[in-house]
């Protein structure tokens, strides 16, 4: 078990539970969806696995150990994390952010093999021609892939990304999330919160439903039936089928 | 493949451009420091003053250079390296393009601290000759006293800082609000000061380097070496940090820790300068800026740019000051105030892509 996370509470306050007895694994090369509605722990949820937050019980752990046993390097090595919103407050080039994903393996000065890694990455996310442009003037969809691909400099086994297709236009929404499933084959389990269902099913291996804080459901595409859908999101939808994949369309709100 | 080559090459072109600058302003440095040693009340010739620094040539020469301007212009070079990698750091762990010992507030704590020292805790004597009417007797208790409060003034930072809606704006007025706060303090300290207390502590309202000597230089290297050095360190740190927070936390950053250690450390190295020359305004606001614009925002290179280029700009700034209208020296710290301030509103209005 690559990362394994049980009886996870949470909250920022006393007294109100963010994240109630969350159980969430991930198998080698395994892409598990997080679904749910807003507000239901999700984001939360992925600071814990990655450690930025302790939870008030239970515990995360990564091949095996306690991931507070890792120290900041090694964990920096094994979890690579894409946040929803960047903050940049100075912004560097596209190379520059991208090289800062080696910084778990460089004292000071990067190598002539970081620097490989990196120019590697972009070729293959296609973001060589952008490589000294500053970040903030890239496309929306074009800076998401530099965030990923500054994880994927991180040489990590597990990938922990929030809402990386939010904002996104479409063809950037699936080449984010080719991206990703294109990691599997090396190995790395990614965790993606996401809301667009239908992506969801098209691209992951397991689905876990949370509802205020719980686990709702998990497991396969099963996960996502109109009567869960229902009860978590109050939504109605139709469940359809198209060329082999399922298809939720929402018909109206409860 | 060539593409791939070709991007390795044009980052090392990139990275090779930085270099350039950096050692570009350290020769530029080297040539103020030269010319600044040869002008003065008394011009000495290129040629007398590389005699008279081996001990050589006129009495008169050695005695000028040796006990009058070589610590005057070492301080201003290490007091303008300080105030600048202070000023980045800050910049960079807050967040904060308006990020500054003078912004935050910290150099006025620091002046207040000094004044407090003579004042309240009697660290200036006053049996000395009406050309200096104060001796300053305890230079480190007023040091002491300089960090101490400069301490609580970036504690305060530090804890606003950690409020969950913080944001820049919020520190830039506490900055504000602390500054007038020590000025305040500074102002009352004043109503209860003797004529000459008063003389010696109007001194750190407005920086000026007429108090540095050999000892002074001495305490702000052994200060401020290894704090360059720890900020120097930590650039790749800095860089994540100006990512945000939690994207510097899965690189493995230690974030509480290097915010708090820099921020301290950051406030070591002003009152230290400002117990020694009072505030020095807008230089360490502005030289991260200028250098920012030049070489772009990657802390690898621009910690040790800005501390060569600041370096440069308060040696040149002083050497200014104390020849322009000579025989009168003005204090350098209006002249960085003159200079920075159109600086700093020509980068406010030529525009930033971080403003």
């Amino acid at each position: 078990m690559r990362l394994k996370a049980h009886d996870l509470d949470f909250s920022y306050e006393e007294d109100k539970k963010v994240l109630k007895d969350i159980h969430i694994t991930a198998e080698e090369g395994e892409i598990v969806a997080l679904v749910g509605p807003n507000g239901s722990g999700k984001t939360t949820l992925l600071r814990c696995l990655a450690d930025f937050h302790t939870p008030e019980k239970g515990e995360v752990k990564i091949d095996g150990m306690d991931i507070k046993e890792y120290t900041l390097n090694e964990k920096a090595r094994k979890l690579g994390y894409v946040p929803q919103i960047e903050n940049i407050s100075f912004p560097s080039t596209v190379f520059d952010t991208v090289l800062m994903g080696r910084k778990p393996y460089v004292s000071w000065k990067p190598s002539d093999q970081d620097r490989r890694i990196v120019s590697d990455l972009l070729e293959k996310l296609e973001l060589s021609r952008f490589a000294m442009r500053e970040v903030n003037e890239l496309s929306g969809g074009q800076r998401q892939k530099v965030f990923i691909a500054r994880a994927l400099a991180q040489k990590p086994m597990i990938l922990l990304l929030d809402e990386p297709t939010s904002n996104l236009d479409l063809k950037h929404q699936l080449e984010v999330l080719d991206i990703i499933q294109q990691q599997k084959k090396k190995g790395i389990s990614s965790i993606i919160a996401i809301h667009d269902l239908n992506l969801a099913i098209r691209y992951s291996d397991r689905i876990v439903m949370l509802k205020e804080g719980e686990v709702y459901a998990s497991g396969g595409m099963e996960v996502v039936s109109a009567e869960n859908i229902e009860d978590v999101y109050d939504v109605e939808v139709h469940i359809g089928e198209h060329q082999g994949w399922m298809i939720v369309t929402p018909d109206k709100p409860l | 493949m060539s593409e791939e080559k070709d991007v390795s090459a044009k980052y090392k072109k990139y990275v090779s451009k930085k270099i350039l600058f950096i050692a570009g302003s350290s020769i530029f440095l080297l040539i103020f420091l030269l010319i600044s040693l040869t002008l003065g009340p008394s011009d000495i010739p290129l040629e007398g003053l590389l005699k008279a620094v081996l001990g050589k040539g006129k009495e008169k020469w050695i005695q000028i250079i040796w006990y009058i301007r070589l610590p005057r212009v070492l301080s201003a070079i290490l007091a303008g390296l300080g105030l600048s990698i202070a000023g980045v750091t800050m910049q960079s762990i807050l967040r904060n393009p308006l990020g500054s010992p003078y912004t935050l507030g910290v150099s006025q704590a620091a002046a207040f601290g000094a004044a407090f020292a003579v004042i309240v805790l009697g660290a200036g004597s006053t049996q000395s000759s009406p050309a200096d009417s104060v001796i300053l007797n305890n230079p480190y208790i007023i040091t002491i006293s300089a960090f101490f409060w400069a301490l609580i003034s970036t504690i305060g930072i530090l804890s606003i800082s950690k409020l969950r809606n913080a944001t820049p704006e919020t520190l830039v007025l506490a900055g504000i609000a602390l500054g007038s706060l020590f000025t305040a303090g500074m102002t009352s300290l004043e109503y209860f000061a003797s004529d000459v207390e008063l003389a010696a502590v109007i001194f750190w309202t407005f920086g000026d380097l007429g108090k540095s000597s050999w000892r002074n230089f001495w305490i702000m290297l052994i200060v401020i070496t290894p704090i360059m050095f720890y900020f120097v360190k930590h650039s790749w740190d800095y860089n994540a940090l100006d990512s945000g927070d939690e994207t510097a936390k899965s690189l493995g950053v230690d974030v509480e820790k290097t915010r708090i250690y820099s921020m301290l450390l950051a406030s070591l190295a002003t009152a230290v300068i400002v117990s020694f020359f009072g505030i020095i305004g807008f230089v360490g606001l502005v030289v991260p800026h200028i250098v920012r614009k030049v070489i772009g925002g990657d802390e690898r290179f621009l910690i040790p740019g800005s501390a060569v280029f600041g370096a440069a700009f308060l040696l040149a700034s002083d050497t200014v000051a104390r020849t322009v209208i000579s025989p009168v020296v003005l204090p350098v710290g209006i002249l960085t105030s003159f200079l920075g301030a159109p600086l700093f509103l020509y980068l406010l209005v030529k525009g930033r892509s971080y403003w």
